[in-house]
Protein backbone atom coordinates (compact mmCIF):
# COMPACT_ATOMS: atom_id res chain seq x y z
CA UNK A 1 0.00 0.00 0.00
CA UNK A 2 1.34 3.55 -0.80
CA UNK A 3 1.80 5.68 2.30
CA UNK A 4 1.42 9.57 2.01
CA UNK A 5 1.16 11.74 4.99
CA UNK A 6 -0.57 15.06 4.00
CA UNK A 7 -2.00 18.20 6.49
CA UNK A 8 -5.73 19.76 6.39
CA UNK A 9 -6.58 21.51 3.03
CA UNK A 10 -3.81 19.25 1.07
CA UNK A 11 -4.60 16.79 -1.83
CA UNK A 12 -3.75 13.94 -3.61
CA UNK A 13 -4.41 13.32 -7.15
CA UNK A 14 -5.49 9.83 -9.18
CA UNK A 15 -5.48 9.43 -12.34
CA UNK A 16 -5.53 12.85 -13.09
CA UNK A 17 -9.36 13.04 -12.74
CA UNK A 18 -9.75 12.18 -9.20
CA UNK A 19 -8.92 14.48 -6.24
CA UNK A 20 -8.03 13.51 -2.55
CA UNK A 21 -8.41 16.20 -0.27
CA UNK A 22 -7.94 16.09 3.67
CA UNK A 23 -10.72 18.45 4.90
CA UNK A 24 -10.15 18.42 8.61
CA UNK A 25 -8.50 16.14 11.53
CA UNK A 26 -10.08 15.94 15.06
CA UNK A 27 -9.11 13.58 17.29
CA UNK A 28 -9.21 10.27 15.62
CA UNK A 29 -11.54 11.28 13.04
CA UNK A 30 -10.53 11.94 9.56
CA UNK A 31 -12.62 14.37 7.02
CA UNK A 32 -11.95 13.78 3.59
CA UNK A 33 -13.57 15.11 1.05
CA UNK A 34 -13.28 13.45 -2.48
CA UNK A 35 -14.15 14.54 -6.43
CA UNK A 36 -14.21 12.02 -9.11
CA UNK A 37 -15.79 11.45 -12.68
CA UNK A 38 -19.76 10.55 -12.18
CA UNK A 39 -18.83 6.72 -13.45
CA UNK A 40 -16.47 6.33 -10.59
CA UNK A 41 -18.43 4.69 -7.67
CA UNK A 42 -16.96 5.80 -4.30
CA UNK A 43 -17.94 3.98 -0.88
CA UNK A 44 -17.82 3.16 2.87
CA UNK A 45 -15.67 -0.33 3.16
CA UNK A 46 -18.48 -1.22 5.58
CA UNK A 47 -21.31 -0.44 3.13
CA UNK A 48 -19.59 -2.09 0.35
CA UNK A 49 -18.51 -5.33 2.38
CA UNK A 50 -22.65 -5.76 3.64
CA UNK A 51 -23.71 -5.66 0.09
CA UNK A 52 -21.20 -8.08 -1.50
CA UNK A 53 -21.80 -10.40 1.04
CA UNK A 54 -25.47 -10.32 0.78
CA UNK A 55 -25.41 -10.55 -2.95
CA UNK A 56 -22.83 -12.79 -3.12
CA UNK A 57 -25.05 -15.09 -0.81
CA UNK A 58 -27.89 -14.38 -3.12
CA UNK A 59 -26.32 -16.14 -5.79
CA UNK A 60 -25.74 -19.11 -3.88
CA UNK A 61 -29.98 -20.13 -4.00
CA UNK A 62 -31.34 -22.57 -6.17
CA UNK A 63 -34.60 -23.23 -7.68
CA UNK A 64 -35.63 -25.95 -4.93
CA UNK A 65 -34.56 -23.83 -2.30
CA UNK A 66 -36.89 -21.26 -3.42
CA UNK A 67 -39.17 -23.33 -3.94
CA UNK A 68 -39.38 -25.37 -1.06
CA UNK A 69 -39.40 -21.86 1.40
CA UNK A 70 -42.46 -21.33 -0.78
CA UNK A 71 -43.63 -24.29 0.07
CA UNK A 72 -44.66 -25.21 -3.48
CA UNK A 73 -42.33 -27.70 -3.80
CA UNK A 74 -43.82 -30.09 -6.44
CA UNK A 75 -41.33 -33.53 -5.38
CA UNK B 1 -31.64 -8.75 -22.03
CA UNK B 2 -31.00 -6.02 -19.11
CA UNK B 3 -27.34 -4.21 -19.11
CA UNK B 4 -25.87 -3.06 -16.29
CA UNK B 5 -23.35 -0.70 -17.19
CA UNK B 6 -20.99 -0.89 -14.01
CA UNK B 7 -22.21 -4.54 -12.79
CA UNK B 8 -23.33 -5.77 -9.67
CA UNK B 9 -21.64 -5.47 -6.23
CA UNK B 10 -19.45 -7.53 -6.31
CA UNK B 11 -19.83 -8.78 -9.54
CA UNK B 12 -18.66 -5.71 -11.69
CA UNK B 13 -17.65 -7.14 -14.48
CA UNK B 14 -20.57 -9.14 -15.40
CA UNK B 15 -22.97 -6.68 -17.12
CA UNK B 16 -25.67 -8.53 -18.89
CA UNK B 17 -28.64 -10.49 -17.29
CA UNK B 18 -31.93 -11.73 -17.90
CA UNK B 19 -34.94 -11.73 -15.46
CA UNK B 20 -36.98 -15.23 -15.32
CA UNK B 21 -40.11 -15.41 -13.84
CA UNK B 22 -42.23 -18.69 -13.50
CA UNK B 23 -45.74 -19.24 -12.15
CA UNK B 24 -44.85 -20.87 -9.04
CA UNK B 25 -41.86 -18.89 -8.21
CA UNK B 26 -44.40 -15.89 -8.31
CA UNK B 27 -43.39 -12.83 -7.41
CA UNK B 28 -39.84 -14.03 -7.07
CA UNK B 29 -37.92 -14.13 -10.72
CA UNK B 30 -34.53 -14.88 -10.99
CA UNK B 31 -31.68 -12.33 -12.56
CA UNK B 32 -29.61 -14.18 -14.51
CA UNK B 33 -26.14 -13.88 -16.11
CA UNK B 34 -26.11 -14.18 -19.20
CA UNK B 35 -22.36 -14.61 -19.42
CA UNK B 36 -22.03 -16.78 -16.45
CA UNK B 37 -24.58 -19.75 -16.74
CA UNK B 38 -23.74 -20.64 -13.15
CA UNK B 39 -24.97 -17.16 -11.81
CA UNK B 40 -28.10 -16.27 -10.94
CA UNK B 41 -30.15 -14.41 -7.62
CA UNK B 42 -33.52 -14.37 -6.67
CA UNK B 43 -35.36 -10.74 -6.69
CA UNK B 44 -38.35 -9.59 -5.21
CA UNK B 45 -39.99 -6.27 -6.78
CA UNK B 46 -39.91 -3.78 -4.11
CA UNK B 47 -43.97 -2.31 -5.63
CA UNK B 48 -45.02 -5.92 -3.86
CA UNK B 49 -43.09 -6.79 -0.70
CA UNK B 50 -42.14 -3.27 0.50
CA UNK B 51 -44.49 -1.12 -1.16
CA UNK B 52 -43.93 1.78 1.83
CA UNK B 53 -40.08 1.92 0.94
CA UNK B 54 -38.98 4.80 -1.58
CA UNK B 55 -35.20 4.16 -2.90
CA UNK B 56 -33.30 7.06 -4.17
CA UNK B 57 -32.67 7.40 -8.11
CA UNK B 58 -29.48 9.99 -8.50
CA UNK B 59 -30.27 12.19 -11.64
CA UNK B 60 -26.66 10.62 -13.40
CA UNK B 61 -28.90 7.04 -13.00
CA UNK B 62 -32.34 8.18 -14.73
CA UNK B 63 -30.00 9.53 -17.77
CA UNK B 64 -28.57 6.28 -17.74
CA UNK B 65 -31.61 4.15 -17.56
CA UNK B 66 -33.09 6.74 -20.14
CA UNK B 67 -36.38 7.46 -17.90
CA UNK B 68 -38.73 9.81 -19.41
CA UNK B 69 -39.95 12.82 -17.32
CA UNK B 70 -41.73 11.54 -14.20
CA UNK B 71 -41.03 7.96 -15.38
CA UNK B 72 -40.05 5.67 -12.71
CA UNK B 73 -38.02 2.52 -12.91
CA UNK B 74 -38.69 -0.57 -11.61
CA UNK B 75 -37.31 -1.62 -8.64
CA UNK B 76 -36.00 -5.17 -7.27
CA UNK B 77 -34.58 -6.30 -4.70
CA UNK B 78 -32.05 -9.00 -4.61
CA UNK B 79 -32.59 -11.67 -1.76
CA UNK B 80 -31.10 -14.42 0.24
CA UNK B 81 -33.18 -17.47 -0.02
CA UNK B 82 -33.56 -19.07 4.02
CA UNK B 83 -35.69 -22.60 4.75
CA UNK B 84 -39.15 -20.51 4.81
CA UNK B 85 -39.85 -17.31 3.24
CA UNK B 86 -40.22 -15.57 6.90
CA UNK B 87 -36.27 -15.81 7.02
CA UNK B 88 -35.51 -14.63 3.31
CA UNK B 89 -34.15 -11.43 3.27
CA UNK B 90 -33.88 -8.25 0.73
CA UNK B 91 -31.05 -6.15 0.38
CA UNK B 92 -32.81 -2.50 0.57
CA UNK B 93 -29.29 -1.40 0.90
CA UNK B 94 -28.77 -1.65 -2.72
CA UNK B 95 -31.68 -2.46 -4.55
CA UNK B 96 -31.61 -2.39 -8.71
CA UNK B 97 -33.47 0.19 -11.19
CA UNK B 98 -34.46 -1.10 -14.28
CA UNK B 99 -36.06 0.31 -17.28
CA UNK B 100 -37.50 -2.60 -19.46
CA UNK B 101 -37.55 -0.48 -22.19
CA UNK B 102 -34.60 0.64 -22.62
CA UNK B 103 -33.30 -2.74 -21.18
CA UNK B 104 -30.84 -0.58 -18.61
CA UNK B 105 -30.35 -1.51 -14.88
CA UNK B 106 -28.53 -0.08 -12.29
CA UNK B 107 -27.54 -1.08 -8.29
CA UNK B 108 -28.23 1.99 -6.67
CA UNK B 109 -26.50 1.65 -3.33
CA UNK B 110 -28.93 3.83 -0.80
CA UNK B 111 -27.76 6.11 1.88
CA UNK B 112 -28.94 3.72 4.66
CA UNK B 113 -26.97 1.97 7.19
CA UNK B 114 -25.64 -1.81 6.82
CA UNK B 115 -28.64 -3.72 8.11
CA UNK B 116 -30.42 -2.77 5.10
CA UNK B 117 -28.48 -5.28 3.48
CA UNK B 118 -30.65 -7.88 4.92
CA UNK B 119 -34.17 -6.76 5.52
CA UNK B 120 -35.87 -9.88 6.52
CA UNK B 121 -38.66 -11.13 4.47
CA UNK B 122 -41.38 -10.97 7.49
CA UNK B 123 -41.07 -7.52 7.45
CA UNK B 124 -42.90 -7.29 4.26
CA UNK B 125 -46.01 -7.29 2.95
CA UNK B 126 -45.21 -10.79 1.35
CA UNK B 127 -45.26 -11.92 5.17
CA UNK B 128 -49.26 -11.38 5.48
CA UNK B 129 -50.39 -13.48 2.38
CA UNK B 130 -47.73 -16.21 3.18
Amino acid sequence: MLVLSRNPGEEIVINGDIIVRVLAVSGSQVKIGIEAPPEVKIFRREIYDQIAEAVQDASRGTPGELRRALGRDAR
Amino acid sequence: MIYFRGGLIPFRTLTRYVLLSRDDEFPFQWLQSVEVPHLAMVTVPLALAFPEFQPKLSEQAAAWLELREGQEPTWLAIVVLAPSLQEMTANLLAPLAINFEAQRGEQVVQELDTHWARVPLSQSRLADAA
